[in-house]
């Protein structure tokens, strides 16, 4: 009856395709295997990558290795802030976050009333997102720093949560360009209030508030190259640096020929660039991605450098949780990524580079092809439809 | 990856390759006598074509390795390497940054330079080097300028953009929760 019921979801699947039947198949295996004692698993690694203890500890997940040789912030689910040491895994509710380097340009990043900041309206600090260190607040005005950032694309950022009056606004600005007004509910929580901007090089990063009897804290000043706000880098009287992550998995006995690999990743943007979901090798040429997005609008591929054989067209959205997933054989001559229900077709086997001992998450290695954002759920497997 | 992409990863990779050298005793790096400088001259590459900075924290036991006399702690350091542009190539020069000599993210603060021939491929300044070509400062005291500030105490202050006689030469950037502040500047 069990082989009757999914056979017959196989054949009457109007949408079945090469990677329907790669995905089916494995599993049909395995349960054909249930009960022989003998028999192998496709699965060769399943790992949650959620909080072994509880969220923002600094404990890597188990089974992963991790590395960051700078300090590095992680903010829980419920919006508090921790200032985790070097080597120390983010890992909250979402998952792990993997990031690249980033550089701050602001100074006194938790310190507004102090120069190089000028805030005439800044008065009595309140607690800050870490509920240890004090942070001022600013009264109906705007506290602003001059900066002298690379040219290009960046982006500014500051938490905000007001501490007194209603109806309060702020707007971020950097120059003539600006968001807002933004709202800032009343009494609420800390809220991200982001600004994309093109620098020239010479630039006042401000944020106004207003709104009658209006006080708002603000928390983790940063401003950062690229479009996407990361993780708040921490700075004091000197520019300061996240170092970029990395986190690997053993390979195990991971196949070069007949495998499969999958994983949730939630961004925190996405820009078109190039971005590593699980690679084997660190340097190009010659790595193996296993799952990665390449620059433009791939969001999912597998294979050599380049786009492909396999990709699948998509983007991410930030917040939103996807699972990726990549099958390959070479018995059939076929591989497909996927991208939650949507694959690609499937493609050509090419035969992959030797594996080595290890597979990098997230990252192709410190400083190349960060997700940013947080992982979760890896499936690593020696049969092309074990990873689900 | 951008030409300025490729070519930072590629003076990296040429540091590493010369650490190598110096590491076998293959090379010997050469100073100025103070501890605090060192440079090599390598063979048998690309003659060089320009020139990249890239500060860094490295540990003593580098710093050694590149700075002949060298004696201290970890500390940052300010390179700068010299490479044949065109020869770079593409994907096989990623970046590859060993624990040892953490380069920071490069900054567009000041730009590549042309290379002069009879130039080391590689020079190394350890913070705190007088004559390192360019450094950031902050204020010691009173007798140092930065924009409409004097004096002003805890921030660094960028190249070219302060002066005075109590302005104290310190890394540009740093790795968070690895300072660069200099002793002889009050913080506030």
């Amino acid at each position: 009856m069990r082989w009757a019921l999914l056979l017959a979801l196989v054949s009457t699947s109007a949408l079945a395709s090469r990677a329907d039947r790669l995905s089916v198949s494995p599993r049909l295996d395995r349960r054909d295997r249930l009960g022989a004692s003998s028999a192998v698993s496709p699965i060769l690694l399943a790992l949650s990558l959620l909080p072994p203890d509880s969220e923002c500890s600094g404990t890597t997940p188990v089974g992963v290795t991790f590395s960051r040789s700078s300090v590095a912030t992680c903010i829980d689910s419920t919006g508090k802030a921790f200032a985790l040491a070097a080597n120390q895994a983010r890992v909250t509710s979402k998952g792990l976050l993997v990031e690249g380097a980033t550089t701050n340009a602001l100074l006194r990043t938790r310190a507004t009333s102090t120069p190089p900041w000028t805030c005439p309206t800044c008065g009595a600090a309140t607690l800050g997102m870490d509920e240890l260190t004090s942070v001022p607040r600013i009264a109906v005005g705007t506290a602003s720093q001059g900066i002298t950032p690379a040219t290009g694309a960046r982006i500014a950022s500051v938490y905000v949560r007001n501490v007194a009056g209603l109806g309060c606004s702020v707007s971020l600005s950097a120059d003539a360009t600006t968001t807002g007004p933004v709202a800032v509910s009343n009494f609420g929580d800390w809220s991200r209030v982001v600004l994309p901007y093109t620098s020239d090089a010479d630039v006042t990063i401000a944020l106004a508030v207003s709104g009658t009897g209006c006080s708002v804290a603000a928390d983790y000043w940063q401003d950062e190259a690229g479009s996407i706000a990361t993780s708040p880098v921490v700075s004091a009287g000197t520019s300061a640096t996240r170092a970029g992550e990395v986190a690997y998995v053993p390979r195990g006995a991971q196949s070069v020929s007949e495998g499969c690999a999958a994983i949730d990743m939630t961004p925190a943007g996405w820009s078109g660039n190039r971005n590593t979901y699980v690679v084997v090798g660190e340097s190009l040429p010659g790595a193996t991605n296993l799952l990665y997005s390449t620059t433009g609008a791939v969001i999912a591929s597998v294979g050599a450098a380049g786009s492909g054989p396999a990709a699948l067209a998509g983007s991410h959205s930030s917040g939103v949780t996807q699972r990726f997933r990549s099958a390959y054989s070479a018995s059939d001559s076929s591989i497909v990524v996927c991208a939650g229900a949507s694959c690609s077709s499937p493609a050509a086997f090419a035969t992959f580079a030797d594996f080595g001992a290890r597979l990098s998450i997230g990252a192709r290695n410190t400083s190349a092809d960060h997700v940013l954002g947080h992982l979760s759920n890896l499936v690593l497997g020696n049969a092309p439809g074990a990873c689900q | 990856m951008t030409p300025r992409q490729k070519l930072t990863a590629g003076a990296t990779s040429l540091f590493l390759l010369a650490g190598a050298a110096l590491y076998m005793g293959s090379l010997t790096a050469t100073g100025d006598g103070s501890g605090l400088y060192g440079e090599v001259v390598l063979e048998d590459v690309p003659t060089p074509t320009t020139c990249v900075y890239r500060e860094g924290y490295a540990q003593a036991s580098t710093l050694a390795l590149w700075v002949p006399g060298y004696v201290g702690d970890d500390a940052y350091a300010l390179v700068r390497v010299c490479v044949d542009e065109d020869a770079l190539d593409d994907e096989a020069e990623e970046p590859l940054l060993p624990p040892e000599y953490a380069a920071l993210p490069g900054q567009d603060t000041i730009p590549p330079e042309p290379y002069v021939a009879g130039q080391p491929n590689i020079q190394v300044w350890v913070q705190g080097h007088p004559d390192a070509p360019w450094a950031c400062a902050c204020a010691a005291g009173p007798d140092c300028d930065w924009r409409t500030w004097s004096g002003l105490l805890g921030v660094t202050f960028s190249p070219g953009s302060w002066s005075g006689t109590q302005c104290h030469r310190k890394p540009c950037s740093e790795w968070a929760g690895y300072t660069s502040w200099p002793p002889q500047c009050p913080e506030e």
